[in-house]
């Protein structure tokens, strides 16, 4: 026994060193469990109003950039009006009754990311919203574009945590446009903008160029977000299924401001499927 | 006197350098994917003799805080802990002189230029492989990897260096 106190009398920086080690090793291994990425650190108050007041300042260098983004996506969504007014004039023109329309479904909410990182395995961004402004766990993220962005998944008052695409934690059921195959969407942590498209069958017809869109199979994710295009195609090491790279859509090395969209009747939805899966029993 | 004077100085640094390292160098992205991480000058720069064990806490307490505006809990701080842990072994492996005066600071113009790029070569290989082994542990050893790992390297030792040469951090004596 005293032998013992010795010991650790003689040893002990090292054994400090041990201990110290092995409790950033446990914050290490919390951290990579996917669950536990909810206590993603960046959301939380006091450093991100220090993001915030650093977004204040370098805000002014992109704003050129940004500003022929959205003059971009203005004209787009004039097009579209156009469209519609055009589309509403033949509908009353046939009498028929505007408000057989379908509800809203999706309400969109601007916000501005104000933290991002694009070289770790786990990136996150930090968005200036939070639950004071509507944002909630499992909202999903898409740019101008309605590209997917990716997941909220960790929300206070003012800031939430987005998991994009580009975080090895990330999984994505996506398919092929054109041909409707389903497969998982990976990211394997190289470069910002590309990700893998595994599990898609041999005998499906792919090309370079092939749009790749969710697949709606997700709980959060609607059918039919654009997410990329076909880049590579390559055979699986062991055979029967594609291993596809995938040019992202979204830029992440320059991000700076998303739309987080909210499923209005994703409640009425998930209520209807429970039910009906009751009666099954 | 000469204590509160560190205290103050260790205080000083750790804040300038937590703020560059947090707003300037994680932002900078050079070509897209250098990170480099200077910030572990103020394990480098603790005077000579200084207890490992408090070494270690300093190291620990910059690391973590590193750790929570990188979303990376744990990793910079393991890998600081371990930089601090082993400070005392490197310094005995390029020991020119008998005996470090303790006290005194180990920086640029301690001994000559070539002694103190050796200090800071092998602290910034031991706390960079650390690091990059935390954070992409799956694709360790793949050429993407390794070839971030040496650029980030290379750019942390030439702003340490560099730094050194502008700026002397004072230990008094001189």
């Amino acid at each position: 026994m005293r032998n013992f106190f010795f010991f650790i009398a003689r040893n002990a920086t090292t054994i400090f060193f041990i201990l110290l080690e092995i409790l950033c090793l446990v914050l290490v291994m919390s951290f990579n469990d996917y669950q536990q990425a909810k206590y993603v650190s960046s959301a939380n108050a006091i450093i991100s109003s220090v993001y915030e007041s650093e977004n204040a300042v370098t805000d002014y260098f992109s704003l050129s950039s940004r500003n022929d983004i959205l003059a971009r996506e203005n004209n787009a969504l004039h097009n579209q009006l156009d469209i519609l007014h055009q589309q509403l004039r033949l509908l009353r023109n046939a009498s028929l009754s505007v408000n057989d329309a379908l509800p809203q479904r999706f309400l969109h909410r601007e916000a501005k990311v104000i933290k991002s990182t694009t070289n770790r395995e786990h990136n996150y961004l930090t968005i200036d919203r939070g639950s004071n402004g509507g944002v909630h766990e499992g909202m999903i993220a898409v740019d101008y574009n309605g590209a997917v962005v990716g997941l909220v998944t960790a929300v206070t008052d003012n800031f939430a945590t987005v998991l994009p695409i580009i975080n090895t934690s990330f999984r994505l059921s996506s398919k092929l446009k054109k041909t409707n195959f389903r497969g998982q969407l990976v990211w394997d942590a190289v470069f910002p903008d590309e990700a893998e498209l595994i599990d898609i069958p041999e005998h499906a017809v792919v090309n370079k160029g092939d749009s790749i869109v969710t697949s709606g199979s997700s709980s959060y994710f609607p059918e039919g977000l654009y997410v990329g295009k076909v880049k590579d195609v390559e055979m699986d090491r062991n055979g029967g299924f594609y291993d596809l790279t995938v040019q992202l859509a979204v830029d992440f090395t320059s991000i700076y401001d998303v739309y987080i969209v909210e499923d209005l009747l994703l409640k009425e939805q998930k209520q209807l499927e429970e039910e009906t899966e009751e009666h099954e029993r | 006197m000469a204590n509160s004077q560190n205290v103050i100085r260790l205080a000083l640094l750790f804040v300038i350098l937590l703020t560059l390292q947090v707003l300037v160098f994680n932002n900078l992205n050079l070509f897209g994917f250098i990170n480099p991480y200077p910030y572990i000058l103020l394990i480098l720069t603790m005077p000579f003799g200084v207890a490992t064990s408090f070494l270690m806490i300093v190291a620990f307490v910059m690391g973590f805080s590193v750790d929570m505006f990188c979303n990376t809990p744990g990793m910079h701080a393991g890998a600081c802990v371990l930089l601090a842990y082993v400070r005392q072994f490197i310094l005995k492996f390029i020991s020119l002189h008998d005996d470090y005066k303790i006290g005194t600071l180990p920086t640029l113009y301690t001994y000559e230029p070539s002694w103190y790029m050796k200090y800071v070569l092998m602290a910034v290989a031991v706390h960079h492989v650390t690091l990059f082994a935390f954070e992409q542990i799956d694709t360790l050893f793949w050429w993407p990897t390794i070839l971030r790992l040496l650029l980030s390297g290379v750019a942390t030792v030439a702003i340490i260096y560099v730094s050194q040469m502008f700026i002397r951090i004072s230990d008094g004596t001189k």
